[in-house]
């Protein structure tokens, strides 16, 4: 901003004033023979007073005023009236000549000695001078001694130090104003409603250092004065048009803000566009003043019956004890008296530097320059609503707009009737309206007729808003704008099928795309490190794409780097660091996307840490999410007792708990159930492991936790664990009775609930993969997949095992010979397909399983979905000699065979039979260990060096797709795929179609913090185009390696 | 002689009391080690709002962390602080979640509060849409006057149920230039922030701060600040505090602070086991039994078949009759000893409804052993089934 005069000026510019009008006289002297020509076509009362001329007299001051449409008030209050002096004039053009405002009329209150008629202008020529309503004016003030001291402003005149002289006609910083009103008494004299502008030291607070020399305040003080008072013309210009505006001369003045005459407060002026706008009245038949009278009025003149006065100083002042301000009729005069003292000096004498530049510009608030990225749905939506305005029997219409928030699309729409509105204005286009509703901010659905002014009831609101333009006649467009994607198929069928056809998804955005709106934003302001924008773009960009959240980051990261450098002293020697780096973002990333908890978790009290890890413990041994209180009290007062510390009552421990279940960490009962109270944690075991690993205070606390691989619990069993995994198969049949973690949950608590099942499954998992490891000896004869297992010696120290565990087992056989039972049945239809489906990949068997001949089995959805085998040996191949393999989506087997240990995971029975069959031929089925499993819930409770991700491509019709996009895959979409197993491993292997998006899964790199490094790389057989290898994490730096 | 010195003693103690007694409830002396350091909450949360109060810009900012942690101490002062810094430019608005987390009570409150701020009359009559709209207003006047209105919400997570209409239209009339406010939300739940709605999570800026219990170091160096008296001050400069003060010695000693603590950390069920009848007790350990018996549900006729049994086998002479076994059972019942299993059957006969024993074998057994009038056999009972 160009505001920053220095304090120090102000004086030196008053006193310069005088000297600088020199020039000004000649203007003054100019403009006045204009308006001293004789006018011959109207001379109300002018003609006595034109001999004092204004260069004479020493209290004559320019004004400025401008057109207001406030209805007149009484006439009698116009302080002007009695004694008009000669004027002059002149008229600029209003920033806004076609919109007048107009506050509130008061209809209940009729005039009672309202003229007959009494015709309003929007434009007046007079003497020679064109006035429109909205015009900034010099006024004529009336001369004389005696006059001058009742009027304050001139009295204020001393101000400049030229008072009494007879030299000075224009002080520029003496000057009052007007909005003015045009209208003309039946007696044929031309009258204007007008508001002052008034000069910094005519107010309360004086002139302030900051006040710049051209300054001025508008303020409410109305006055009515006859056209004969007017000079001429000036410019009051808002701060932006003042910047643009490069030497418009002396008549030129800056108005930043209003002042309140009765509270004597200062308030910024809203924008142009924030202004009231008026609604012309319909009914407003254009009053053609040139016919009848005197050529003055302009043709376009128009005018209203007399409205009574809504604001005249006494009457509001006094209604405001009336009426409270809340209220919807009190509002207009209770917020007149917000506004501060004195314009605080901090928002105009600061500059400001890069960073706060670049913070404001972040502000969600701030609307950019420029909307980039958008330009396609804007186009679409501004074709809608053009066409439906163009279109002359506007066929009503509605538009469906959706997409996740921060997606731009309310910008979009606000955008286009910005667009639309400007080429209303140059007259392109046939006038509409624009209503804006927004469904959250209405109390009630029936609110919404408050706004349109019609009453009806229930959920016949959207129905009849959506009936309406299906109706002939009806000039309606609705635009809806939402976040879910079907809620057309929502609603009832009767609004759906209203509610039309077209639509527009607003997608999230990309990086690229979030990198330009922010690059946009900051352009020309040199705060930013490039590579700083880029993280945080791809950082939200793999998120949400959420175009909000991207510029609360970078303003937060802003905020951060701005923080460090006014810590670090005001030492501007490093100015190269005054930027936003890497660090910054990194760190608001962490705000935004962190939870907090493991922190607290570190800082808990001592026995708040005993009691997280004991649960974890009771977790680990019961396998149910929920613990009671007497036996985590339990638990806890044993572990103290035998490391010595001290013993805290049971009650301590209530609190403790209740304490932990207030911030979230755990959940828990009410206290008064005390013993039988029962607790949960609230986050997943793997946190509380993680956060008190090494707790300084209590060094014995990590004996009692599970160890880093977070699988087993006590180090001995890990050793079997591993040790289990090289003698053979065994099947670990999914508990047919477990919960689906995502079961109908209900929006509103979905977070809590999934939460907890999350947490009892993990349990569950783990446990009986123990109990398992336990008992499977004792079992040996098996059923369905035990039988393969080889025999070896059996591993030694197995604890005894349990009465539930032999339940465990019970179950488990009962459930697999269920699934045999029905595999018979299956078996059949099974084969009649596979056969149908062999025959057409039949030719590549060799290449899927070069051993196929020896008896290798596959079934139907094998044929098309197995990995063929030089590619599998080429990805099993870069994995690192000895490494434990994970394969998340085994199938039929045609990687798991070429590693070399291997956990496969597979959901389908049948197809780990066949696998572990294959396994067989293979002559691995010993280094392989299958598991039925989800692969989603078993993930959190899995570890391993490597992960492999063949997921299924969703059958062999992806080919046909131009762009395989990441959410074709199955059972669900790669991110989230992606997501379950960057947590077991940073190592990851993905084998994709050939046709897949591959700026997508690079995308899937900046899922982990730190981004994983990312290699892809193209797979032939027999010069044919298969697929797509993506090696993530350590792994693609090996591949690199190896070339 | 020495009764005035000692009297003199006991007056300049006294003193010392109250000069300490003082500071303890002073926020502004307990926090004021937190303006120094750049590190802290305070200066961070102060550099935030400060910020935007002199940017002209909103904000929104959440505090987590568990009670008792210094959030609301924080926010005040960095509130008091502002307005000494920028007088007649800020203006609080005080939500809590306990009181005002329906939507409606809510926009009347801060309708109430913005009046009251600007001696604008306010009207109990006014409808929600009016007081939101009101508040729209207001935000947009107070920003044109470059006024800050700073929303302090406490208990955040409550304000986040439902359709969170308010933090809806809060937030988003913050999108706009004109406005100037900042939302300070308080909480102690730590996923407070993914209780927000989507579009509502959108709109809050993630800025988050979180406070920590603190350390046993800051803990010691905080209560050396505060207890400690400065060195020329006519009183004892010696180390002491408050309640549990000697008087005598006018010195805080270990063992007054040992006082402290155990009044502090009262143990409610073991001081309500301290003081039963023997009956009651016998009672207790019925049901022990009972439970250690693996009897999954069992009522006062239950209790009082194993009391029969006790008795018969024991042969004591604390054998009462059945009215007044059933009276010490309701005491227990009123003491929250025992409870009810289950809240159904409440129209059944008190005797018939299943119960449970609220405290564990092991409070039970400690209070035993403390209790000297009761008799050994009942000890007995209580081991002898603990070791079969």
């Amino acid at each position: 901003m160009d505001l920053s005069a220095t304090p120090s000026r102000s004086k030196s510019g008053l006193r310069s004033s005088p000297r600088k009008p020199a020039a000004a006289p000649a203007v003054a002297q100019m403009d006045l023979s204009t308006p001293s020509k004789p006018t011959p076509k109207r001379k109300p009362k002018a003609p006595p007073v034109a001999a004092p001329m204004s260069p004479a007299t020493p209290s004559s001051v320019r004004r400025s005023s401008r057109l207001l449409e406030t209805p007149t008030k009484v006439t009698s209050e116009a302080p002007v009236k009695p004694t008009p002096t000669p004027k002059r004039k002149r008229a600029a053009p209003s920033p806004s000549p076609k919109t007048p405002t107009q506050s509130e009329p008061k209809r209940q209150r009729q005039q009672p000695k309202k003229p007959k008629k009494r015709a309003h202008y929007r434009k007046v020529v007079y003497d020679g001078g064109e006035f429109a309503a909205g015009d900034d004016v010099y006024v004529k003030r009336r001369d004389g001694a005696e006059s001058d001291a009742e009027d304050p402003e001139a009295e204020e005149c001393r101000v400049c130090f030229r008072a009494g002289a007879a030299v000075m006609v224009e002080c520029d910083v003496c000057l009052g104003g007007f909005h003015l009103r045009l209208w003309r008494e039946p007696d044929g004299i031309f009258w204007a409603k007008v508001r002052w502008y008034i000069i910094p030291e005519e107010t309360a607070a004086g002139r302030q250092p900051h006040n710049l020399r051209r300054e001025l305040y508008r303020t409410n003080d109305l006055a009515d004065i006859e056209m004969e008072t007017i000079l001429r013309h000036c410019y009051v210009m808002s701060p932006k048009e003042f910047k643009d505006a490069s030497d418009q001369g002396d008549d030129v003045f800056y108005c930043e803000y209003e002042y309140d005459i009765h509270w004597h407060n200062f308030k910024r002026l809203a924008d142009i566009d924030d202004e009231p706008e008026t609604k012309e009245d319909p009914g407003d038949e254009p009053y053609n003043a040139g016919n009848d009278y005197v050529s003055d009025s302009d043709e376009d003149s128009e005018y209203d019956e007399e409205e009574e006065p809504t604001k005249c100083g006494s009457a509001r002042t006094h209604q405001s004890h009336v009426l409270a301000a809340n209220l919807r009729k009190g509002r207009t005069y209770g917020l007149q008296k917000i506004g501060i003292r004195k314009i605080p000096e901090h928002v105009r004498c600061h500059q400001k530097t890069n960073l706060e530049k670049a913070k404001a510009t972040l502000l969600l608030a701030t609307l950019p320059k420029s909307l980039p990225c958008r330009d396609k749905e804007m186009e679409e939506i501004s074709a809608f609503v053009k066409d439906a305005i163009c279109n002359d029997q506007c066929l009503g219409r509605c538009l469906y707009i959706h997409g996740v928030p921060g997606t731009g699309k309310t910008m979009s729409v606000l955008a286009v009737m910005r667009r639309l509105r400007s080429e209303l204005d140059s007259g392109n286009l046939r006038p509409y309206s624009f209503i804006e509703i927004n469904g959250l901010k209405l109390a009630s659905p029936e609110n919404i007729y408050k706004v349109i002014y019609e009453q009806l009831s229930g959920h016949r609101v959207l129905y009849n808003i959506l009936d309406w333009p299906t109706r002939p006649n009806s000039n309606l467009v609705v635009i809806g704008i939402a976040n879910t994607m079907d809620l057309p198929e929502k609603l009832l069928p009767r609004i759906s099928s209203r509610m039309g056809i077209q639509r527009l998804c607003f997608g999230p955005y990309n990086y690229r795309q979030l990198q330009e709106i922010i690059t946009s934003r900051l352009k020309g302001i040199d705060a930013f490190e490039d590579q700083a924008i880029e993280f945080a773009s791809r950082k939200v960009a793999a998120m949400s794409g959420d175009a909000r959240r991207a510029l609360e980051i970078c303003r937060r990261a802003a905020e951060f780097a701005d923080y460090r450098v006014k810590q670090s002293g005001h030492t501007s020697v490093n100015r190269g660091k005054n930027v936003v780096c890497m660090g910054d973002i990194e760190a608001a990333i962490q705000e935004v996307f962190q939870a907090p908890h493991i922190q607290v978790m570190k800082n808990c009290p001592k026995f708040g840490k005993i009691i997280l890890v004991a649960m974890v413990h009771e977790l680990y041994r019961s396998g149910l999410g929920e613990v009671m209180f007497d036996k985590l009290a339990a638990t806890v007062l044993s572990w103290c007792h035998v490391n010595r510390e001290l013993l805290p009552g049971y009650d301590t421990l209530l609190k403790i708990c209740c304490k932990l279940s207030e911030s979230k960490i755990i959940l828990c009962e009410e206290g008064t159930k005390h013993k039988l109270q029962k607790l949960q944690l609230n986050y997943p075991s793997d946190d509380v492991t993680f956060a008190l690993k090494e707790s300084p205070d209590i060094p014995w606390l990590s004996k009692t936790l599970p160890n880093s691989r977070g699988i087993l619990m006590f180090p001995s069993l890990r050793l079997e664990f591993t040790r289990a995994l090289s003698f053979g198969p065994i099947a670990f049949l999914s508990p047919p009775a477990s919960p689906l973690p995502m079961a109908n949950a209900s929006a509103t608590r979905k977070t809590h609930r999934r939460r907890r099942r999350r947490v009892t499954f993990l349990a569950r998992t783990c446990h009986r993969l123990l109990r398992f490891l336990a008992t499977r000896r004792l079992r040996r004869r098996g059923h369905g997949l035990n039988s393969i297992s080889a025999g070896d010696s059996p591993p030694s120290g197995q604890p005894p095992r349990g009465r539930d565990a032999e339940e465990a087992e019970a179950t488990q056989s009962a459930a697999a010979a269920q699934r045999r039972h029905e595999e018979r049945h299956g078996d059949d239809a099974a084969a009649t397909e596979e056969a149908a489906v062999a025959g057409k990949y039949w030719a590549q068997r060799r290449s899927l399983f070069s051993l196929y001949d020896r008896g290798v089995r596959m079934d139907a959805e094998g044929w098309y979905s197995a990995t063929p085998e030089p590619i599998a040996a080429a990805q099993a191949a870069r994995a690192p000699p000895g490494s434990l393999v994970l394969d998340a989506f085994a199938g039929v087997g045609g990687n798991s065979i070429q590693g070399c240990y291997v956990v496969a995971v597979e959901i389908d029975p049948r197809k780990v039979e066949l696998a572990a069959h294959n396994a067989r031929i293979y002559g691995v089925d010993d280094m392989i260990e299958f598991v039925v499993a989800d692969f989603f819930h078993l993930a959190p409770s899995l570890k391993a060096d490597l992960v492999f991700l063949s997921p299924p491509w969703g059958g062999p019709s992806y080919s046909q797709a131009q762009v395989y996009s990441l959410d074709m895959l199955k059972p669900r979409d790669g991110f989230t795929i992606f997501q379950a197993a960057q947590e077991i491993s940073p190592n990851i292997i993905m084998f994709l179609p050939r046709n897949v998006d591959l700026s997508q899964v690079e995308q899937l790199s900046w899922l982990s913090s730190p981004p994983l490094d990312f290699v892809s790389e193209e797979n032939y057989i027999e010069h044919r185009f298969k697929g797509i290898t993506a090696y993530f994490g350590g792994l693609a730096q090996e591949v690199l390696k190896q070339g | 002689m020495a009764a005035a010195a000692a009297a003199a003693a006991a007056s300049v103690a006294s003193q010392a009391q109250a000069v300490l007694r003082g500071r303890l409830c002073d926020q502004a002396v307990v926090h004021s080690a937190l303006r120094s350091s750049p590190d802290t909450n305070y200066s961070k949360l102060k550099y935030l709002v400060a910020s935007s109060v002199s940017e002209a810009c909103n904000n929104s900012v959440l505090l987590l962390g568990p009670r008792g942690c210094g959030k609301a101490a924080v926010v005040d002062m960095v509130l008091d602080d502002l307005k000494k810094d920028h007088p007649d430019a800020i203006s609080v608005i005080r939500l809590n979640g306990m009181l005002h987390s329906d939507d409606n009570c809510a926009t009347k409150e801060i309708a109430r509060q913005l009046c009251l701020e600007h001696q604008l009359s306010f009207s109990k009559m006014a409808s929600s849409d009016d007081n939101t709209e009101f508040m729209i207003d207001m935000l947009r006047e107070c920003g044109l006057a470059h006024k800050t209105i700073i929303f302090v919400l406490e208990e955040f997570d409550l304000f986040a149920q439902g359709k969170q209409r308010l933090l809806y239209s809060l937030l988003d009339a913050m999108q706009s230039l004109t406005s100037q406010a900042v939302v300070i939300g308080v909480s102690c739940r730590l996923d407070a922030d993914q209780l927000l709605e989507k579009r509502v999570r959108s709109r809050f800026s993630h800025r988050k701060l979180l406070f920590v219990p603190s350390s046993v170091d800051s803990l010691q160096r905080l209560m050396e600040h505060l207890l400690a008296l400065p060195e020329d001050s006519p009183l004892p400069t010696n180390f002491r505090v408050v309640s549990y003060m000697d008087i005598d010695s006018g010195l805080l000693s270990m063992q007054s602070f040992m006082n402290a603590l155990s009044s502090m950390q009262r143990q409610p069920k073991m001081d309500g086991l301290q003081d039963l009848s023997i009956l009651e007790l016998y009672i207790l350990v019925c049901m022990n039994r009972l439970e250690d018996k693996e009897k999954s549900s069992y009522n006062f006729i239950t209790i009082m078949k194993e009391y029969k049994s006790v008795q018969d086998a024991y042969k004591t002479s604390d054998k009462y009759s059945h009215t007044v076994c059933f009276r010490a059972f309701e005491h227990l019942l009123d003491r929250e000893l025992i409870s009810f299993a289950d809240n159904k059957g409440r129209n059944q006969a008190l005797e018939y409804r299943p119960v449970k024993l609220l405290i564990s074998s092991r409070e039970l057994a400690e209070s035993l052993k403390l209790n000297t009038t009761c008799p050994a056999v009942l000890q007995k009972l209580l081991d002898r089934e603990r070791y079969m």
